[in-house]
């Protein structure tokens, strides 16, 4: 009997060994996921949105100015190859080159074409400007290539990045077919175009649409159907970039010249 | 017995083997540097070629280890009795170049720590990634049980006990033990032969499942990394062989017929590397030309002609396949072989979708931090083979040769 007695304390003393840590690590766990989902704030409910957004390159003027607000929206720092968005401004020869050119993601505009030595002496057809970000795909190849989750897709449809999470591989740099993310130099952690989630959260715009002087982008609830990219959906046919990745995109493009991929 | 081994005297053994580390632990110096400073600022890496010469030193390190399992396979798995005596040096080849990857992989990471963690916590199973990490992980466990118990079974067969016929209780003990030890290690052998597929097949498939470059996306892809592993899993295991026993001035006896057989190995897989490589630039137009343009020294000279057809030729006549001419195909099969593993990666980011018009003005030159920590990777590597050819039992010397 005593013997059975000695059994049960050690079974008692090894449950509680055993279950009390168990019970740390996965409150830890728990406290860990929360927080990766807590930035969300209160009162909004991801599943009731699913964003979308829109470029109008026939308003875009090129001024850079979505560059700049994103850079000071997001912290992203000044350097020249850390960029959430940019606009390439694209040249059209007359026999069919295309031709591209994005200074400083066109954060300070762009020198008018007879400045540039390089495009001296081509007949060209046609120039635009097109500003590009995240387009945060349906199908997101970053996505499915992370190694540990660290980039994933929210309710609302938004491609994130946890920042405490990212062992910097690069893979999702490689694997992305727009080029839009980067590893950003004080984080060491890649970066991308969120659609400003922060903002949406409270009820607000993407600082890049906030600042467009021209209207050019456009933003909105694809769950809305008065919203003002719905609305441009029902209106307008549109292109997004690369649809052959297979990618999803819910960047849309109205009226997008051939070569602009 | 053990003093002779190396060959060099004490002394030198030590002074190369302090020298080696000393370079590892300035590659190790590097890796920090670059995870202070950031990868972007020291390395040769941008947001149009993230991955540069450290990933595609790990390829050329893991897809060599995986390769010389393979070879080594064919003796102590399949039986093969000429290769048998390859084991040894061959699995503990195959660790010791999986440990030289994994120290060059871990600089090209911007926060490898985490990778304990979140590989665990929040697995992304759809990531080829995941899961070449995990099957390399398990590779390195098995070849490090499979050479304890090849190790163990060699210091049995050479123990004193085994050829003193007049001790029957010992001789009989010392063959159950024996032939213990060989079972655990054929076990581990059916394992490590099984993942030396596996894991080359979904570093292959890291590339070949990016849709966006041309030069990597396809079905084919884990194919191609298998064939390149017998390649330069021969080459590398070969070269080391000759150099071991020449730098160390041994007789190698039975080992030279051994050496012929891996040098005819070495011309068939090259063979099928050939068409293999054919194949590749034949069915990939855009990024076909970004290799054969602007990487085109790299690839004709030291591709094609250094690191396979050169060594062909030298393997194919037999009055040049002698033992140094064998040493020097697999040389040239090597640096052939690391080359192209640069060549791929860094082609395959630059002409993959989304980079459209940027590789015109990037420079393909790794910077000095990464140099060094490739530095620090082969140093390591030979400091690490140094060391265990001193103290492990890797001789391939046959029973007859061993008891001289």
């Amino acid at each position: 009997m005593k013997e059975e007695k000695i059994s049960r304390r050690h079974f008692l003393k090894s449950v509680t060994q055993g279950v009390i840590p168990l019970v740390i690590v996965s409150g830890g766990l728990i406290r860990l996921q929360s927080r990766i989902d807590g930035r969300v704030a209160e009162g909004y409910n991801p599943e009731e949105h699913y964003w979308g957004f829109a470029v109008d390159i026939r308003k875009c003027i090129g001024c850079g100015k979505c560059v700049l607000a994103c850079k000071l929206e997001n912290h992203v720092p000044m350097e020249p190859e850390s960029y959430r968005t940019w606009v390439d401004r694209y040249v059209i020869t007359k026999d069919g080159q295309v031709l591209k050119d994005s200074p400083d993601a066109g954060i300070a505009g762009f020198q008018p074409l007879s400045e540039d030595p390089k495009y001296q002496g081509l007949e060209i057809r046609n120039t635009f400007f097109v500003p590009k970000l995240c387009n945060q795909c349906e199908n997101p190849p970053c996505v499915s290539v992370c190694p540990v989750k660290a980039t994933y897709i929210t309710k609302d449809g938004i491609v994130l990045v946890d920042e405490t999470r990212c062992i910097g591989c690069k893979y999702c740099i490689v694997a992305c077919p727009y080029g839009v993310r980067y590893i950003h130099p004080e984080k060491k952690v890649a970066d991308k175009c969120t659609f400003c989630y922060h903002r949406l959260a409270k009820g607000l715009q993407p600082a890049c649409v906030q600042v467009c002087p021209t209207g050019a982008r456009i933003f909105g609830d694809l769950r809305d159907p008065e919203s003002p990219v719905s609305r441009l959906l029902r209106d307008e046919l549109v292109q997004v970039l690369k649809p052959e990745q297979r990618t999803k995109p819910k960047v849309y493009y109205p009226s997008l010249p051939e070569g602009v991929s | 017995m053990a003093n002779k081994q190396m060959g060099f005297r004490p002394s030198a053994f030590l002074v190369w083997v302090a020298v080696l580390l000393a370079l590892a632990a300035l590659g190790g110096a590097a890796i920090l540097y670059g995870f202070w400073q950031g990868h972007e600022s020291v390395y040769n890496a941008s947001r149009w070629m993230p991955w540069g010469i450290l990933i595609s030193t790990y390829v050329f390190f893991a897809v060599s280890a995986s390769g010389m399992c393979l070879i080594s396979s064919l003796g102590h798995v399949f039986r093969i009795e000429r290769f048998e005596p390859l084991g040894r040096r061959a699995v503990f080849f195959a660790m010791i170049s999986l440990v030289a990857g994994f120290w060059a992989l871990a600089g090209d990471l911007e926060r490898p720590w985490r990778l304990a963690i979140w590989a665990v916590v929040t697995p992304g199973f759809s990531s080829a990634i995941w899961w070449m990490g995990v099957l390399y992980g398990l590779y390195l466990v098995v070849l490090i049980v499979e050479f304890f118990y090849l190790s163990r079974a060699e210091m049995v067969r050479r123990s004193p006990a085994s050829s003193n016929p007049s001790a029957t209780a010992s001789l009989d003990a010392a063959r159950q033990r024996l032939k213990r030890y060989k079972s655990f290690a054929w076990y581990a052998g059916i394992g490590g032969f099984a993942l030396a597929i596996f894991a080359p097949g979904t570093l292959g498939a890291v590339f070949g499942v990016v849709r966006a470059a041309d030069l990597w996306h396809g079905p084919l892809m884990p194919v191609y990394f298998v064939v390149s592993a017998l390649v330069s899993g021969t080459a590398l295991l070969t070269l080391a062989i000759v150099l071991t026993y020449r730098l160390g001035r041994k007789e190698m006896g039975s080992v030279k017929g051994l050496v012929q057989s891996l040098g005819k190995l070495l011309l068939a897989f090259l063979a099928v590397f050939l068409v293999f490589t054919a194949w590749r630039i034949l069915s990939t137009g855009n990024a076909a030309d970004f290799l054969l343009g602007r990487l085109g020294g790299n690839f004709w000279v030291f591709e094609i002609f250094m690191g396979i057809l050169v060594p062909m030729v030298i393997l194919l006549i037999p009055k040049t396949r002698t033992m140094l001419g064998i040493g020097l195909a697999s040389f040239m099969v090597m640096v052939g072989m690391f080359l192209a593993r640069y060549d791929f990666v860094v082609a395959g980011q630059l002409t993959s979708a989304g980079r459209e018009g940027q590789a015109a003005g990037l420079g393909l030159m790794p910077s000095l931090t990464e140099m060094l920590v490739v530095l620090g990777s082969f140093a390591l590597f030979a400091a690490l083979y140094l060391i265990g050819n001193r103290f492990l039992p890797l001789s391939e010397h046959t029973e007859a040769e061993s008891h001289r």
